[in-house]
């Protein structure tokens, strides 16, 4: 594994962070020839076109890019990044297609797409977002768009939270806010649905890590029949471990992508489901956020 | 901008039968119209008038010419993955529903969700339309001899 050159003193050093973001891109996309970013650890040569699980090259590619106002309110408008692939395999994904597909979307060109996000915070949007997708596999494209935008840019990090220690490290300081994503409760559903083993451990770790480095906002998305067994614990967890940190709970599950092979989520989510796991937040005094 | 380029923003909508709306990837225009939908929703409203308001205006009028039988309809956002959103379909409901000008409007038996399904396939392309509209060259009278 690479072992940082970079320390993490800038702020108090005095150099802008998109100075240190180009340093790290350039770091980071060297460490593709042994890639270390997620959880998975596979360790292929992303360089020489080796695949791991995620399947991502060299190259990301994006599948959206544009202003929008669904996120939590105190982050919106933002101008969200959506670059292509995802080291999950989350058979309800919203973007299935695109996050399933390193290869979809067009190939990122850094110049122009932070020309538009410019244009943007121009415009009025609030903040720049960059997503996937799970934006981790593409650690060295996404610290090279930082290190285009101006220093004083609110960057958001919109994460599935399963990278690894060497992603970490290569984000600390850079994003403003971690807005991550608790999926399940639990190991049996994480490996059912999502096909990841031990999930909970990493997402636990960067949950702890991301509230230390940066502002930290967890979204949950109550998927139907999975209250109880995910929800609670999740809400349990965050209530002991994270008190008073900001919870988003999404309730409108869309059944999409590949979730009819799984008979709990051919629906959307009741009101009765979405009810109880307000009740559940509630219960644990969770600080929710819309 | 490259050619190749989207030169539109895009989001997505998901119309339940039961009347139910999910959306993702909500842009500023897409919640003036839901907000249009449900203007109670102070959440929405809000999402819908944070950026350029002005611009919204323009697209919240655009659907009120376009689609008459869903403006004015009073609505109820109940939460997403994005956002869901629920139409109302009761008389009592409906009728304290904003009116906008003399719209014509059609009982609730009328209302027919969005077709969400992706056209990617010759069947769902706009020159052949499902059956119900008329598509798939069906039809209800005697057979040409």
């Amino acid at each position: 594994m690479m072992t940082l050159a970079v320390t993490n003193d800038f702020r108090t050093h005095g150099r802008g962070r998109a100075t240190v973001a180009e340093l790290r891109a350039r770091l980071a996309r060297a460490s593709l020839s042994d890639c270390q970013l997620c959880a998975h650890h596979c360790g292929v040569n992303r360089l020489a076109g080796e695949r791991g699980i995620c399947h991502a090259g060299a190259t990301a590619r994006f599948f959206s890019a544009q202003v929008e106002v669904s996120d939590e309110l105190e982050l919106t408008p933002t101008f969200a990044i959506a670059l292509s692939g995802c080291d999950l395999r989350c058979s309800f994904c919203i973007t299935g297609k695109e996050s399933w597909n390193p290869n979809a979307g067009e190939l990122l060109d850094k110049y122009e797409i932070t020309e538009r996000a410019i244009h943007a915070l121009d415009a009025g949007a609030r903040t720049v977002m960059i997503l996937g997708g799970e934006p981790t596999i593409h650690l060295p494209d996404a610290l090279e768009i930082v290190s285009l935008l101006p220093d004083d840019t609110k960057l958001i990090w919109k994460t599935n939270a399963h990278g690894s220690v060497a992603a970490r490290e290569f984000l600390d300081g850079i994003f403003d806010v971690w807005l991550a994503d608790y999926k399940f409760g639990n190991d049996a559903c994480a490996q059912r649905l999502a096909l990841v083993p031990n999930y909970n451990q990493f997402v636990r770790e960067s949950l702890f890590w991301a509230n230390e480095h940066s502002e930290l906002i967890v979204r949950h998305l109550v998927m139907p029949g999975h209250a109880e067994c995910c929800w609670k614990p999740i809400a349990e967890w965050l209530a002991e471990n994270l008190p008073g940190i900001k919870v988003n709970l999404r309730s409108g599950f869309w059944p999409a992508w590949k979730a009819r092979k799984h008979v709990e989520l051919c629906g959307t989510t009741s009101r009765s489901e979405t009810e109880s796991a307000l009740a559940i937040a509630r219960e644990f005094h969770l600080n929710l956020i819309e | 901008m490259k050619p190749t380029q989207k030169q539109f923003e895009e989001g997505e909508l998901l119309i339940l039968a039961d009347g139910k709306i999910l959306a993702h990837n909500i842009t500023r225009e897409m919640a003036a119209v839901l907000s249009e939908l449900d203007p109670e929703n102070e959440l929405m409203r809000q999402r819908a008038t944070q950026f350029r308001p002005q611009a919204c205006g323009l697209i919240t009028a655009d659907v009120r010419r376009t689609s008459p039988e869903m403006a004015g309809h009073r609505a109820h956002v109940a939460g997403a993955q994005s956002i869901a959103l629920r139409v109302f379909k009761s008389r009592t409901e409906r009728s304290n529903a904003p009116r906008s000008g003399d719209m014509d409007r059609r009982t609730d038996e009328d209302l027919v969700a969005a077709d969400v399904r992706r056209r990617t396939d010759w069947k769902h392309l706009s020159q052949n339309p499902p059956p119900h509209v008329g598509g798939y060259r069906y039809q209800t009278g005697p057979k040409n001899k």
